[in-house]
């Protein structure tokens, strides 16, 4: 289990891309979700997807991942392209690993019927899920995370919300992926919990190097992880940048209405 | 946009980004669509259901003589049938055919409402069972009304009176009471009401007989098939009567300082009557089953005595197909009658893509 | 009610397996006592060939529980199988599949069991197939049901997406998951088989002479009712015995899945002895609500949700309570409102509200014209089956005593000022057809139309994207600068706070830490408490960097 996750020392240029989509349209029936989007993460690099309800970026991930196929357009991730995959299912099984989802909702993302352990060992060997064998690499990353290796033997009900995204991230992480996408997994957890986590990841991705999509809705969040940010709106990326840039100097009207409904933000007033 | 968006996407990957949080842009798609269009599609889609019920139902009723072990033919027939009986019920249930073409001239004559003629009877089977139809119908009918308007109010009587842990020696005298009456079978209850009103008091009727009147004669049946479920759909309510009270909007409702009439009667009731109707399609089914069997107790001139004794006595195929046929099109039609009415109640239930 | 249930089945069971036994040959030898009413010999009357019917009801218990158990056990294991194979196949045959079984359940088990008995013949074997093939459909569905609603969990997605094989899925995350629900419909199921095969029995479809369960006694019984009534006691005690002890047990384990906290009502109490002064705070002559020394208690653990608590807000005042879950904001806020929930007492020194004591019987029009709320999740707070303009004008109308006309028109004026579009059309409108956004905005229409002087909001931006969230703390600023309608906010965001209110208090686990007068000074150096200062650190606010100077490209 060594700190390098295979991501190069420093990432500097466009060559070393870990995620790129381009002009990507996805419709479901009739309603279109996405349309002509294109973003690049660089490697090691964490873009935050910043959007409200219905701006399509939940379905972005679900694509990434590989669960939502595109209706048009390129999708790259560690030079896999992510359109083609589904169609064996041997590349698939490979891809999802390289891939991995920490999901919103600390309720349900563990089994309840399964010790911490048992969820841990799962994601490290999918057929078997023996605890023992990998005994050693679940006691490190439940540290790692701030949990303690006896957690181990514990159920899911025993732990706070803060404790179990703890677990949901170490599960994603165990599997040392290439790509981390983080789908609003502090929204349920009380403002000095979400201060935990963010830090736990900010300290991760430095000490790791991993390359993460964070999406959220508050743009304070986002701004506290990422490197790059991202905005969506209806579907549509509207906005994108280095976050200095883009919060000292928003172009797009909306990305401008979002920042000043940002309670602590300078712009922001209870004027209609 | 989200909550469209994941109601289509039916793959198993899950909504849990929208669980929390409400739509926004997609409820302008929903404030367009008026109730007129949601009873239009609910229309179309309740008569394509019921169609294909009933195609469905065709082959159920077709398949019951083809599926007989061994020779239908002399199955039917019985032991000491001849051979020319036997060939002559081979015949006439077309079993000498290939099965295609079984199958093709079953649904030719059933579509025209020929089921056959009885074997027994040596009339159409449709007729025999049309006749009885209506008195298997009447009892069924009035006991739903009378199941889910009394259930209704005792449920809902019991769990007002017990909210919030008030009370609690009713209940659980309720909770008893009302799961004994609701494990007792109907056709057991209806042996105790005979013994009761007719053997002992005398005061009713104890089978069916042209003596006394329908409705005379229809009170210990329809008793028979409401107490049981009289019982369950209270409990039921009961239960979901407490849940409706701690829902927020009954918060909102007490936040107002509405008074207990219009608490009761307007914010909970319509929401009390959508689980209650919904659930009351499943007590239906059981009544209908249950009124076969009471039907025996009382003599009850219905499809369910037309229907045993066809099979019991008779091996009277053409006949039971077409009371197979025409049960499942009461059960069918009555469950359409709760959508409705459900719909009238709470037009929610109109996008439901139930039956 | 469990463990009736578990006795009662053990006395069947007990019977079933000692009465063949024992009664085996009383049960079938046939006396020359025939059609005997209850004598001391025959308790239970003898049938037509002088059979000790007491006798034939024990010895039929076997029959009649095993047929029952098999019938149930058939229906379960294969109903199961259909369930997770429903769910385990690809979409179209899924889709196909479920209409299948919609159709089957939605057909009376009866029905389905006489057109087996139709095919098969009848005896007590096709009997039990035939209730097995009927109650196959509800397993199966209710298993597709669970299944489906466990699979959109996430823990069985993320497993999908680390790579476990499906049947695995099913195996580890699904079916232990479901066994609950499963194991109450398995009690549920042996009671309704237990009736419907002696049902079938009844009407002739069963067991055949000379074999005989509960429901050919039964029969034989309803046929002499007029002669020998004794006959049918037996046969029918049994029966209703026996179904008893599984709804008992089935009504038990549900129960014992789903346990209801048992709550006592709420009660408001005031304080025995007068709170020291010391504790109160001063109160100015413009205060609209006087809080003192307010304790609200849990009935059953004891457990003190909130602490000594006092404030006061002023007229046109807006007053923050800050805190994170638990912190008892929301509590303090109820007893404000008088919507204590149940199980809670709440004692204080002095409650006042516009001059009104809350401790005293207010009638409810009095409540209405002094609170009015808004609260966390527009979603749920309002009624789903009920029109806006419905609902909305109830409590003008019923409580106000406005006529019908006027609350309407009333309203309609109110939806345009916190700018919903086309208010009347959305008077006819129910909950679903709107947003979360403009059903929190026609929740702050309804407590404006009743002119409350405070108006208790709980956290009512908190399920609301955020420029939805400046929208609604907008219109809560207007109803309180243009109204002068006091507001007490509660909220878990001090980010949110801060920009609306003009003092703030922070509350941590029922105790009020902090008192901030001074918001526009607000800094991690102007508070006191630590917890204050981690709260603030922790509340994520935009920085925006003062330019776009060389240094930002510098990052990239």
């Amino acid at each position: 289990m060594s700190a390098t996750t295979g991501a190069p020392p420093v990432a500097d240029t466009d060559t070393d891309e870990m995620v790129t989509v381009r002009d990507l349209d996805v419709s479901f029936g009739a309603t279109r979700v996405l349309h002509g989007v294109s973003m690049s993460i660089a490697a090691g690099k964490t873009v935050g997807v910043v959007g409200e309800s219905g701006s399509g970026k939940s379905t972005l991930a679900k694509v990434l991942v590989g669960t939502v196929r595109p209706e048009n357009g390129q999708v790259t991730v560690d030079t896999i392209d992510v359109t083609r995959i589904s169609h064996s299912q041997r590349g698939a099984f490979a891809y999802r690993r390289r891939v991995q989802m920490i999901p919103q909702d600390p309720f349900s993302s563990l089994s309840p019927r399964r010790t911490i352990g048992q969820t841990l060992a799962e994601a490290l060997d999918p057929l078997h899920a023996r605890v023992r064998r990998y005994s050693e690499t679940i006691a490190f990353w439940l540290e790692r995370v701030g949990l303690s290796a006896d957690m181990m033997a514990r159920y899911p009900h025993e732990f706070s919300g803060g404790q179990r995204q703890r677990v949901a991230i170490a599960r994603s992480l165990i599997v040392e992926p290439s790509f981390v996408i983080a789908d609003e997994i502090t929204s349920a957890l009380d403002v000095s919990v979400q201060a935990q986590i963010l830090e736990l990841l900010a300290e991760i991705k430095d000490s790791l190097g991993v390359t993460m999509m964070f999406i959220s809705h508050n743009l304070a969040v986002v701004q506290n992880v990422s490197d790059e940010v991202v905005v969506m709106y209806r579907g549509e990326v509207v906005e994108s940048g280095p976050v200095a840039e883009i919060y000292a100097d928003p172009k797009h009207w909306y990305t401008r209405t979002l920042l000043d409904a940002d309670p602590g933000a300078p712009g922001f007033t209870l004027d209609l | 946009m989200h909550t469209i968006v994941d109601r289509d996407d039916d793959s198993s990957s899950g909504s849990a980004t929208t669980a929390s949080r409400p739509a926004q842009a997609g409820s302008q798609a929903v404030a367009a669509s008026s109730l007129a269009g949601a009873w239009r599609r609910f229309a179309v889609r309740r008569l394509i259901g019921l169609v294909t019920n009933i195609i469905l139902l065709i082959f159920v009723t077709f398949f019951i003589v083809q599926l007989i072990p061994g020779d239908p033919a002399s199955a039917i027939a019985g032991e000491d049938a001849s051979q020319a009986q036997v060939d002559q019920i081979r015949v006439e249930l077309g079993l000498d055919q290939p099965l295609l073409l079984q199958l093709g001239s079953y649904v030719a004559h059933v579509v025209q409402g020929d089921f056959g003629t009885s074997f027994h009877y040596k009339v159409p089977a449709l007729q025999i069972v049309g006749a009885a139809a209506p008195y298997t119908i009447s009892i069924a009918f009035t006991s739903l009304v009378i199941f889910l308007v009394i259930g209704l109010a005792l449920g809902m009587a019991v769990g007002i009176i017990t909210r919030g842990d008030r009370h609690r020696w009713l209940d659980h005298s309720f909770n008893i009471g009302a799961g004994v009456v609701s494990s007792i079978p109907a056709y057991v209850q209806a042996t105790i009401l005979v013994t009761v009103f007719a053997v002992w008091l005398a005061l009713l009727p104890p089978a069916y007989s042209p003596a006394y009147s329908v409705v005379q004669s229809a009170i210990l049946p329809v008793a028979a098939l409401s107490i049981g479920c009289i019982a369950s759909i209270a409990r039921i309510v009961r239960r979901e009567t407490s849940v409706i009270l701690e829902q927020d909007y009954m918060r909102t409702a007490r936040g107002w300082r509405l008074g207990s009439g219009t608490l009761y009667a307007k914010h909970m009731l319509p929401n009390l009557l959508t689980t209650a109707l919904t659930l009351s399609g499943i007590i239906l089914t059981a009544l209908l089953g249950s009124t076969l069997i009471v039907e025996a107790v009382f003599a009850w001139p219905g499809i369910g005595s037309v229907v045993v004794q066809a099979i019991s006595e008779y091996k009277d195929y053409p006949v039971i197909r077409a009371s197979v046929f025409m049960i499942g099109t009461i059960s069918l039609v009555f469950n359409l009658l709760i959508d409705v009415v459900l719909g009238l109640v709470d037009p929610r239930t109109l996008g439901d893509d139930r039956g | 009610m469990l463990y009736v249930g578990y006795v009662m089945f053990a006395v069947v069971l007990l019977v079933a397996v000692i009465a063949p036994i024992y009664y085996g040959d009383s049960a079938t030898a046939m006396t020359s006592t025939r059609n005997s009413g209850p004598t001391g010999a025959f308790p239970m009357g003898t049938d037509g060939l002088g059979r000790d019917m007491l006798a034939r009801t024990l010895v039929a218990t076997r029959v009649t529980v095993l047929a029952a158990i098999s019938a149930t056990l058939l229906a379960a294991l294969a109903g199961i199988s259909i369930g997770v194979g429903v769910w385990l196949a690809p979409r179209r045959v899924r889709e196909a599949s479920l209409r299948v079984i919609e159709f089957w359940v939605s057909y009376p088990a009866m029905l389905v069991a006489i057109v087996v008995a139709a095919i098969l013949g009848r005896g007590i074997l096709p009997a039990v197939l035939a209730i097995a093939v009927a109650n196959t459909a509800g397993f199966a569905r209710l298993t597709a049901n669970l299944a489906a609603g466990i699979a959109s969990r996430d823990y069985v997605v993320t497993a999908r997406l680390m790579g476990v094989p499906v049947g695995r899925v099913a195996a580890r995350h699904v079916v232990p998951n479901m066994a609950e629900p499963l194991l109450i419909l398995i009690a549920q199921a042996f009671a309704g088989t237990l009736v419907e095969l002696a049902g079938l029995s009844f009407i002739g479809l069963g067991a055949q002479s000379p074999a005989f369960d509960w429901g050919s006694l039964l029969n034989e019984g309803v046929k002499k009712i007029y002669t020998n009534p004794i006959l049918v006691v037996a046969p029918a005690t049994a029966l209703i015995f026996a179904s008893m002890a599984a709804l008992f047990i089935g009504d038990g384990l549900a129960a014992a899945a789903n346990p209801r906290s048992n709550t006592s009502r709420a009660r408001m109490l005031r304080a025995p002895v007068p709170a020291p002064a010391s504790a109160a705070t001063p109160v100015h002559s413009d205060a609209l609500l006087v809080v003192d020394d307010l304790s609200v208690r849990h009935n059953d653990s004891g457990k003190e949700l909130v602490s000594h608590v006092s404030f006061t807000i002023d007229r046109g005042e807006v007053l923050g309570i800050v805190g994170e879950s638990g912190s008892g904001k929301s509590v303090t806020a109820s007893v404000v409102a008088k919507l204590l929930a149940e199980g809670l007492t709440a004692s204080a020194g002095r409650l006042s509200l516009a001059g009104a004591d809350l401790f005293d019987n207010l009638s409810r029009k009095d409540l209405a014209r002094r609170v009015a709320l808004v609260y966390q999740d527009p979603g749920t707070a309002l009624n789903p089956a009920l029109t806006l303009g419905s609902q909305l004008s109830d409590v003008l109308v019923k409580v106000l005593g406005q006529k019908r006309t006027e609350a309407r028109r009333n309203l309609v004026e109110r939806f345009s000022e916190v700018l919903l579009t086309d208010p009347e059309g959305r008077l006819r409108q129910y909950p679903h057809q709107l947003s979360g956004g403009m059903k929190q905005r026609a929740m702050i229409a309804s407590a404006m139309s009743t002119n409350a002087q405070l108006l208790v909001a709980d956290e009512p931006t908190t399920a609301l994207d955020v420029t939805v969230q400046r929208e609604v703390l907008s219109l809560i600023k207007r109803m309180n600068k243009e109204m002068g309608t006091s507001v007490l906010f509660i909220s878990h965001d001090l980010g949110v706070v801060r920009a609306l209110c003009d003092r703030v208090l922070v509350m941590k686990e029922g105790e009020i830490v902090e008192r901030i007068d001074d918001m526009a000074h607000l800094s991690p150096e102007s508070v006191k408490h630590p917890y204050t200062r981690q709260l603030l650190a922790a509340t994520p606010v935009v920085h925006v960097p003062g330019a776009v100077t060389a240094g930002s490209e510098a990052l990239r």
